[in-house]
């Protein structure tokens, strides 16, 4: 096979992917138009569309006299206890399990789940639905608070530097050994602080030192840091690197590990040697590859783990099978241990389009990764056809926004003007968004400046939804008129000043969670008006990468986090060095996190991007609830003032914001919210679905 | 004859050592590497943590060597007959491909079992029915399946299994069999999921097979011995059928050579498309991720399929034809 023959069929990959697409729009006849209006108040969840059900979910039982007291099993767990081979379920759950007011009723049990995975690429899709979650601390269904999960309970003290956990008594992994808090120590010890496997993990970084782990006894641990570290328990909570096993484990985080079990792949505990040899006879190069694959859950089924479901059959060999762990620490109300259904089987598809038409026919129980918002008509006209229901589930986050380098400096006269506040000013007054909203999110989203949801507790108002963001190309050309940009060419794009040529941005992007290369293609028609040129280009996301971290990038379309400014400042703020989502200033991120060292300081045109890092310092060790919501606030009015990435559309269904569930299933909440932060679809709680 | 069969046989190692540099060297050619894709895969799911540390893992997977070095490490592990370990899977890359391997065959052997049928009888009735009203539409068909794009093909017959027959749509088994044993009702399934890609890999090939077979019979039709046969009042059917096809069949076996990797990887897109669990979306997939070990082993599969098919060609052509034989 030659070079030019793989190049082709990439293209015919593209362009079948671009059929598809069309095709099966085109195959529904009246399409329902789904339409926003603003969002409601509520939770802190945030945006929503006109008719949307409630935000609902099980309820967290903490009340002492409302705990049950004698559990029930599903009848194949029972078999095994009659059978002599598994203790009685009251041995296994412990005597502190957490026990959830399933959001409808009590189940039964019985049944299995059938879904779609794309890959060896998405291991996260188990992670978001069935993995219980299994971080040490979780958020209730509202977005509100961080309450207990696998750790029973917490308290911030000592001016929120102590951060103390109660582990549950009795708990166990899912072969039956205990789960202590030696198994958070040797995480933190022996992997996490490991130079060949840890990620460093700066979740458990705290103004200039290390937040350091101590084991009271078995069952509490106390986290210390030197300055108040208010955040902690929602990083522990939320999708940080300490936030559970099945998503971080194999990369060096999950915040606690199976120690006797894990303990045998590392040389610590045995020998380099040692450890070497097991490897390499499991064909792996190095103890520290087969330790990270040992501790992947969706690669090691020996793996113990505290998740409601285990893996029985890996990814990497699909169908990718899950069964009940018996020892499962979630129970219902009246004491049923959870999951009520106990098979999940994940079907491994070559594309997406498959998979949706898969969803439409029914062939998936519940489906809610990579079923998008442009299929969503489609999938609406078969519900009756194939015997489910759709839901929708708005996001926390800007959708699609255009990120901008504010560091771009490969052609000094457009990174000078990148670094124009006025400049951006112009380009975010110069985009449609309503019309981009219609097409390409078929006007499911929020038209916004990249700030928070309304309903969040940082929203700093509807105000800046609208700041610098209106459709309004007269006072976008007034602008660029008045910092200088005013000779023109003869089809009307301004010049450069040093006479090269038009002002032509580039903007590279690559289409995922939304086609950010056909919405590039509208803003430069929307651009013309203002004069400015933009130059789109499709973009593989390795490349992307490469490009951000060697300065390269200038415009790139993707999401925009503004879910929570601490807990996801990586897109919002220059926090990232090394990847994709850090491109607003790969060079001033450096300079941020090394204190100067590295790197390179934003110039003075940009003091206030240097305020706004001092801000979210401060916010980060804030111990004051309200004054943290306050800078959270300052920090979406200064970003969304001094357009630091233009926000286009919000709040909507691009990224996993519809979920489909069979009419059979129970307990399907009809709307939940969608954030990394909860591990969307985890907070649907899947442990509590049944066949009716 | 046997100084031929070495020659032949130095050539084709040669040439497959040739793919094994050329593939090695394709594959990295492209920005980034592994590392790259697993950080981008890392940010799609909001996973960004900034101390990630893609310079350890490079190291690991050894791929901060210079590319020489890396390729005498991978070709010395092949010579022994281990593939090395996929990145993206990981998992040996044997047992990866093996996985798949056995299905690639069985849909490509559907799709020109297919052909076959479909092209050989239609080339010799539009040869012995020359210009006739159904040579046109049976003409007309076979060019219209040679072009119209594969992919295109795919998605209409899957849009209309999903909204007339509402069947199960795409890949090889409805999923209530996909990890079942083998039954007569699972092989059922397989066959109700290979109508499809059957048509749809079948048409393409089937118009070039339909002009090649008319062509061929109609060179024949024209010989002496059929008229002799004619004269001898054979029965029509008898006389076609006996002696004219079977010669017209030779070409044919000229073919053979091509068939071989196409057993393996003759449908890439009309897999992806359909979501077959073949080799081609493997291989799409492996060398996006710049998953090496795996791309360049498929890749490496292909040029041995090729040159022992071309080997194997050759050979039954030697057989066929003394002129062959005799020139070397």
């Amino acid at each position: 096979m030659t070079g030019s023959d793989y190049s082709r069929r990439l293209f015919l990959r593209n362009a079948i992917l671009a059929t598809s697409g069309t095709l099966l729009a085109a195959g529904c006849t009246s399409a329902p138009v789904v339409r926003a209006s603003g969002a409601d108040a509520g939770s802190r969840g945030g945006g929503a569309l006109e008719g949307l059900p409630a935000i609902e979910g099980a309820e967290l039982v903490t009340d002492p006299a409302l705990i049950p007291k004698a559990f029930r099993e599903a009848p194949e767990l029972a078999k095994l206890v009659s059978a002599g081979t598994l203790p009685p379920v009251a041995e296994r759950l412990g005597s502190q399990p957490l026990v959830l007011k399933p959001v409808h009723g009590t189940g039964k049990y019985g049944g299995q789940i059938r879904r779609g995975f794309i890959g060896q690429g998405d291991f996260q899709n188990a992670v978001r639905f069935c993995s219980g979650p299994d971080s040490l601390l979780y958020w209730d269904f509202r977005f509100e608070k961080v309450v207990g999960n696998i750790a029973r309970a917490y308290e911030l003290s000592d001016n929120d530097r102590v951060l103390t956990l109660h582990l549950r008594k009795g708990m166990r992994w899912s072969d039956g050994h205990p789960f202590t808090a030696d198994d958070i120590l040797f995480w933190r010890d022996d992997i996490s602080k490991s130079a060949d496997l840890g990620s460093g993990s700066s979740s458990m970084r705290s103004g200039d030192g290390e937040v350091t782990v101590e084991k009271v006894d078995d069952l509490t641990v106390r986290y210390v840091s030197k300055v108040p570290n208010p955040t902690l328990p929602e990083r522990l909570a939320g999708w940080s690197d300490l936030a559970g096993m099945a998503a971080n484990a194999h990369l060096g985080g999950g915040g606690f590990l199976p120690k006797h079990y894990l303990s045998q792949f590392h040389p610590t505990y045995t020998s380099v040697d040692a450890a070497n040899k097991l490897a390499a006879d499991a064909g792996f190069k190095g103890w520290a590859a087969y330790f990270r694959n040992r501790a992947a859950w969706h690669q090691n089924p020996s793996l113990p783990m505290v998740t409601p479901w285990v893996v029985t059959r890996p990814i990497n060999n699909p169908p990718w099978e899950f069964g009940p762990n018996p020892y499962s620490i979630w129970v219902d109300d009246k004491g049923y241990q959870l999951p009520y259904i106990g098979k999940i089987t994940m079907g491994n598809v070559e594309n997406t389009e498959v998979l949706s038409l898969r969803a439409a026919s029914g062939e998936y129980d519940v489906q809610d990764r990579w079923i998008g918002v442009t299929n969503l008509p489609v999938l609406i006209d078969n519900e009756k056809k194939g015997s489910y229901k759709i839901h929708r589930a708005p996001f926390t986050e800007v959708d699609c926004g255009i990120r901008l380098n504010l560091a771009y400096e490969d052609d000094p006269e457009l990174g000078e003007l990148i670094r124009t506040v006025d400049f951006r000013r112009a380009l975010s007054l110069g985009v449609d968004r309503g019309q981009i909203n219609e097409a390409f999110f078929l006007g499911t989203g929020t038209p916004t400046a990249t700030t928070a949801a309304k309903g969040s507790i940082y929203d700093p108002g509807s105000a800046w939804r609208t700041k610098w963001a209106q459709h309004d190309p007269k006072q976008a050309n007034k602008l660029l008129d008045k910092i200088g940009l005013t000779t023109k060419d003869s089809a009307g794009y301004r010049m450069r000043k040093d006479g090269a040529g038009r002002i032509r941005l580039d903007y590279q992007a690559n289409a995922g969670g939304a086609d950010f290369v056909g919405i590039g293609e509208m803003v430069k028609r929307q651009w013309q008006t203002i004069g400015i040129d933009l130059n789109v280009q499709s973009v593989e996301s390795n490349l992307l990468i490469q490009r951000t971290t060697a300065n390269q990038l200038m415009l790139s379309g993707q999401s925009v986090g503004t879910d929570d400014p601490f807990l996801k400042g990586d897109t919002f703020l220059p926090t990232v060095t090394n990847n994709y989502p850090g491109m607003i200033g790969i060079p001033y991120a450096k300079w941020f996190a090394s204190d100067g060292k590295q790197g390179k300081e934003p110039p003075e045109s940009l003091k206030l991007l240097s305020d706004a890092m001092a801000l979210y310092q401060k916010g980060l060790s804030e111990p004051d609830d309200a004054e943290r919501v306050r800078i959270g606030k300052k920090l979406y009015q200064m970003h969304a003032d001094q357009v630091w990435s233009i926000g286009i559309v919000g709040f909507g269904l691009a990224v996993n914001g519809v979920y489909l569930a069979s009419d059979r299933l129970g307990n399907v909440p009809a709307r939940v919210v969608n954030s990394l932060q909860m591990k969307s679809m985890t907070n649907t709680y899947p442990i509590t679905y049944f066949y009716k | 004859m046997l100084t031929y069969i070495g020659r032949r046989l130095a050539l084709g190692l040669f040439t497959v050592w040739a793919v094994s540099v050329l593939s090695f060297v394709i594959i990295q050619l492209p920005q980034g590497d592994y590392v790259t894709t697993h950080l981008a895969e890392l940010a799609a799911d909001g996973n960004s943590s900034s101390t990630f540390e893609a310079a350890r893992l490079r190291a690991e997977y050894g791929l901060d060597q210079p590319m020489f070095v890396q390729y005498f490490r991978w070709i010395g592990q092949v010579v022994q007959g281990d593939f090395g370990m996929s990145f993206d899977w990981n998992r040996p890359v044997a047992d990866v491909i093996g996985d798949r391997l056995v299905l690639s065959m069985v849909v490509s052997i559907a799709a020109i079992i297919f052909t076959w049928a479909v092209a050989l009888p239609i080339g010799v009735y539009s040869a012995v029915r020359r210009y006739s009203v159904g040579d046109h539409v049976f003409t007309f068909l076979g060019f219209l399946g040679l072009a119209i794009p594969n992919f295109l093909l795919a998605l209409i017959l899957m849009y209309i299994g999903f909204a007339v027959f509402d069947g199960s749509v795409g890949g090889l088994f409805s999923p209530e069999y996909e990890n079942a044993a083998w039954s007569f009702a699972k092989t059922w399934d397989l066959l109700k999921h290979l109508v499809i890609p059957a048509i749809v890999l079948g048409t393409a090939g089937t118009a070039q097979l339909i002009r090649i077979m008319r062509a061929n019979l109609l060179d024949e039709l024209r010989k002496p011995y059929v008229i002799t046969a004619r004269a001898k009042g054979l029965a029509e059917r008898r006389v076609v059928a006996k002696y004219p096809v079977r010669v017209a069949l030779n070409p044919f076996a000229s073919s053979i050579g091509f068939l071989f990797p196409q057993v393996v990887s003759g449908s890439i897109v009309v897999s992806i498309v359909l979501s077959l669990p073949t080799v081609g979306p493997l291989l799409l997939r492996a060398l996006q991720a710049q998953d090496m070990y795996l791309a360049g082993a498929i890749v490496l599969l292909l040029g041995v399929m090729t040159v022992i098919g071309t080997l194997v060609s050759d050979l039954v052509l030697m057989w066929l034809d003394p002129r062959i034989r005799h020139a070397r």
